[in-house]
């Protein structure tokens, strides 16, 4: 897969407070359109509220975020989906009390109504079949195995074809197996055009599918090269550990 | 003039503290709005009232009598009612509940004894007079009460082991039932003491405000005022809220005109709400 | 399409022609205190089926549905009185206002998420209310305003008139649930964080039904003050929210048809037994609150929740 080498999101000196303590300390990267990008740290080292602040669920206390050129720094949360972000979750966020169907008919309302019906079938369709989930559609969410779940969420989040999906721990509370299908997943995702950054705690799976890492702490940025360069590098091997001991 | 407006406040103040420390309780602990509180406070007046005019028991030994009942009423109500609520999981369910057993408890209240205001006697008719207002000796008993009270539940919950059990459940209700506190006896008698607590403020304020059926709503929503501003579940909060705005509302009602003085407790509870949800002393960033 | 006998077989139908005929008929051999009930009621189940799409399909329980009550009602006592128009054109008036007020308060008040939402709107009941009561120049207070014209002059009339209003907000209801808006509210309701994050502006769409049912319950306090011809603040405190509160929720949340039961058995169960007993008037908060609780307890589903659940264990066949 060709990178086009064009940065499709820049994150510029970002800050976030919480109470006393930073929890993105002038953070700075670029994320290039068409590859993975793997963020990984100890726990507690911003990664999720880095996802927060480029989704609007936070504000940013200063610096900039930056998708396709604008600046989306404090847009709201809806607007910024609307651009094409997507993004999963940690927990297993979807309507647990509805069906399939119905999570992929509220992932689609805001733009299914400018469109024929028919275009919007196509479209479940695929996703679902994409997700393996094309068995399950009058399924209750909550009714569906975790990884099921969790590939709902993708299929949500996916749907809408975004340009940018943040997936975070997708892989969380997953077998071995379950695992593997997640990886073969998302390479196809990105084939398929659309840029990935991904909040991972499984090494091996972010090392085998990322093109490149950022590496954070206490919400700085330690580290950023390829998997081969991170896996030998000192200080990412002392935040990992010295996080171990305390 | 002024002396007598401050003694007044001083007064309102007792009243309204007694409502918001029992609240404030039952909150932190249950977190849960108590929307029965205002209709105990109703009950304590008339279960009192009977036992002085049907069964000649002098006001004194009457509260002692009839402050238990309404304890065990209280243990009743969350045993029964309020149990599936306690984890604070839909305090929705727990609101609506409450506006229900309100509805019961009023026209109970009404149907036994009545729905014209009850002039309620008491033993201390003594006038006490100070610089240039005057304050009968009940309402002097009245502000020792509330703040016996004050004094007596912040020595519970600093010194006795149950406090701890009730600090515990308030700080986080699984990890205290993981240390192997009993969360369910916890909440039943932390519920039970706010509604004896909700009563004994309705008995001594009887006298001062005549007693009817509905005299627990101003006094409940006070009580919600208060905590919100000092921040539920927060015993000083309680306190403090509680000077406030008995204060704010005897001087507006003194200078200002009547009616407002209620409106006024209504804003700043809307105001907190929107501002600061935790209030003054609460904890930030509660997730409700 | 259903052919004749298949409609005849359908249960649903049986209960439509009873309706029919019960709102038609009934009316006319009803002594004027069954009447007022039934306008009464009337009145009661539209102030709960808006409430029913705030607290049923959006998830947020206010309990300031009759501060909309009133506003509707005082725009109608005003506008004629002290303005001198037409009660027709006051009913008009009466959506238009409340929607405004409805807007304005739901830019602050839907920022509160569910207890600080109940209890934030449960405040701006108080302070309404102490402001109808304070003010009696303009609003009379508790002496009230009387001599408010009619809309239309027989009591009979004023029933359908609201029976006219219920079967519009029904159609609305049900186009609404089936549509993108009933959607959105699920969406709001199950997880309003979630749903930004596929593009919904969730704050317009709080913003528009907080306010639109605002209006519409206006309109039900334009109709029932215009009937009783004299209003007070008497009618607007906080005791008194209560009342669509406990019709839409013993009739059962999101569903269209709850609140029509929720009224049927709030308001009207306790006249049935009124007849039987002699205390029945006297006991019925009582009942109203005991029924409430029952239902918040057990069967938060309300009647209708209640009926479902009935029907598909009988379905299933029963106790096998």
């Amino acid at each position: 897969m060709a990178e086009t080498g064009k940065t499709i999101l820049e994150i510029q000196d970002l800050s976030k407070n919480f109470g006393g303590i930073r929890a993105v300390n002038e953070l700075t990267f670029d994320v290039k359109e068409g590859e993975i990008l793997g963020l990984i740290g100890p726990n507690g080292s911003g990664k999720t509220t880095l996802f927060n602040l480029i989704t609007g669920v936070y504000a940013a206390d200063s610096g900039r975020i930056r998708f396709q050129t604008q600046d989306i720094t404090n847009e709201l949360s809806y607007r910024i989906a609307l651009k094409g972000i997507s993004r999963t979750f940690q927990s297993t966020k979807v309507f647990h009390t509805q069906t399939v169907l119905d999570n992929m008919a509220t992932a689609m309302i805001a733009r299914a109504r400018k469109r024929h019906i028919s275009v919007t079938r196509q479209k479940v369709a695929d996703v679902l079949d994409f997700t393996h989930l094309g068995k399950a559609k009058t399924a209750i969410a909550g009714d569906l195995t975790h990884a099921a779940q969790r590939r709902l969420m993708v299929a949500m989040a996916l749907v809408e074809d975004p340009d940018l999906l943040l997936l975070d721990e997708i892989t969380a509370g997953m077998s071995g197996e379950e695992c593997n299908e997640m990886l073969e997943m998302a390479k196809r995702i990105r084939d398929r055009g659309t840029t990935i950054v991904l909040i991972e705690h499984n090494m091996r799976v972010a090392m085998a599918l990322s093109d490149r890492i950022v590496v954070l702490n206490f919400g700085r940025k330690i580290a950023e090269g390829k998997p081969e360069e991170i896996t030998t590098n000192e200080t990412v091997l002392e935040a990992y550990l010295g996080r171990e001991e305390a | 003039m002024i002396t007598q407006v401050i003694l007044n406040a001083v007064v309102q103040t007792a009243i309204y503290m007694i409502m918001a420390l029992g609240l404030t309780l039952i909150f932190g602990v249950m977190k849960i709005p108590n929307l029965t509180h205002g209709a105990m406070y109703a009950m304590g007046a008339f279960i009192h009232y009977s036992l002085i005019e049907w069964f000649d028991v002098p006001f004194v030994p009457a509260l002692f009598i009839a402050a238990p009942l309404t304890f065990g009423g209280g243990a009743i109500l969350e045993r029964v009612f309020f149990r599936s609520s306690g984890s604070g999981a839909n305090p929705v369910v727990a609101i609506i509940a409450g506006i229900g057993l309100t509805y019961v408890l009023v026209n109970v209240i009404t149907n036994v004894w009545g729905a014209w205001p009850m002039r309620i006697q008491t033993p201390f008719g003594h006038v006490l007079r100070i610089g240039s207002g005057a304050i009968s000796s009940h309402n002097v008993v009245t502000t020792g009460v509330a703040i016996s009270i004050a004094a007596l539940l912040y020595a519970l919950l600093k010194w006795t082991k149950f406090g701890c059990a009730i600090r515990a459940v308030s700080q986080d209700r699984e990890e205290a039932s993981l240390i192997g506190v009993n969360v369910n006896t916890v909440g039943l008698v932390t519920f039970a003491v706010g509604t004896m607590l909700a009563s004994i403020g309705g008995m001594f304020a009887a006298p001062i405000t005549a007693a009817s059926p509905t005299m627990g709503g101003t006094a409940e929503t006070m009580g919600f005022a208060i905590i919100i501003l000092g921040g539920m579940g927060s015993l000083g909060g309680a306190i403090v809220g509680a000077f406030l705005l008995g204060f704010v509302d005897v001087f507006v009602t003194s200078y200002v005109s009547g009616g407002w003085g209620g409106a006024v407790a209504f804003v700043f509870m809307i105001v907190v709400i929107l501002i600061r949800p935790s209030g003054l002393f609460g904890k930030k960033g509660r997730q409700i | 399409m259903d052919s004749m006998l298949d409609l005849l077989k359908k249960k649903s139908t049986y209960i439509f022609l009873a309706a029919t005929i019960f709102v038609v008929v009934v009316p006319h051999f009803s002594s004027p205190y069954v009447l007022r009930l039934m306008i009464t009621m009337a009145s009661g189940i539209i102030a709960a089926m808006c409430l029913n799409v705030v607290l049923g399909y959006m998830g947020y329980p206010s309990l300031c549905q009759n501060v909309f009550f009133g506003v509707g009602a005082y725009t109608m006592a005003l506008a004629t009185l002290r303005l001198g128009v037409s009660p027709w054109t006051a009913l008009a008036l009466s959506p238009l206002v409340t929607f405004v007020i409805g807007y304005l308060a739901a830019i602050p008040f839907l920022k509160l998420r569910s207890m600080f939402f109940a209890i934030g709107t449960l405040a701006f009941t108080g302070v309404v209310s102490a402001i109808l009561m304070n003010l009696p120049k303009i609003t009379g207070a508790n002496a009230g305003l009387r001599g408010i014209p009619r809309l239309v002059k027989s009591d009979i009339n004023f029933f359908y008139l609201e029976i006219a209003l219920i079967l519009v907000i029904l159609v609305l209801t049900v186009l609404m649930s089936r549509s993108f808006w009933g959607k959105i509210l699920i969406a709001i309701r199950e997880d309003e964080d979630l749903a930004p994050h596929f593009g919904i502006n969730t704050t317009r769409y709080k913003r528009m039904t907080f306010a639109a049912t605002s209006a519409l319950t206006g309109m039900a306090g334009a109709i029932f003050f215009s009937y009783q011809t004299y209003i007070s603040s008497n009618y607007f405190t906080i005791g008194s929210s209560f009342t669509a509160l406990a019709i839409a929720v013993v009739g059962g949340g999101g569903t269209a048809l709850g609140p029509i039961f929720g009224g049927l058995v709030v308001v009207g169960a306790p006249e049935v037994f009124r007849g039987m007993t002699e205390g029945m008037t006297l006991w019925r908060p009582s009942f109203v609150g005991a029924v409430l609780v029952l239902v918040i307890l057990l069967s938060p589903g309300g009647v209708v929740g209640l009926y479902q659940k009935l029907a598909s264990y009988f379905r299933k066949g029963g106790a096998n």
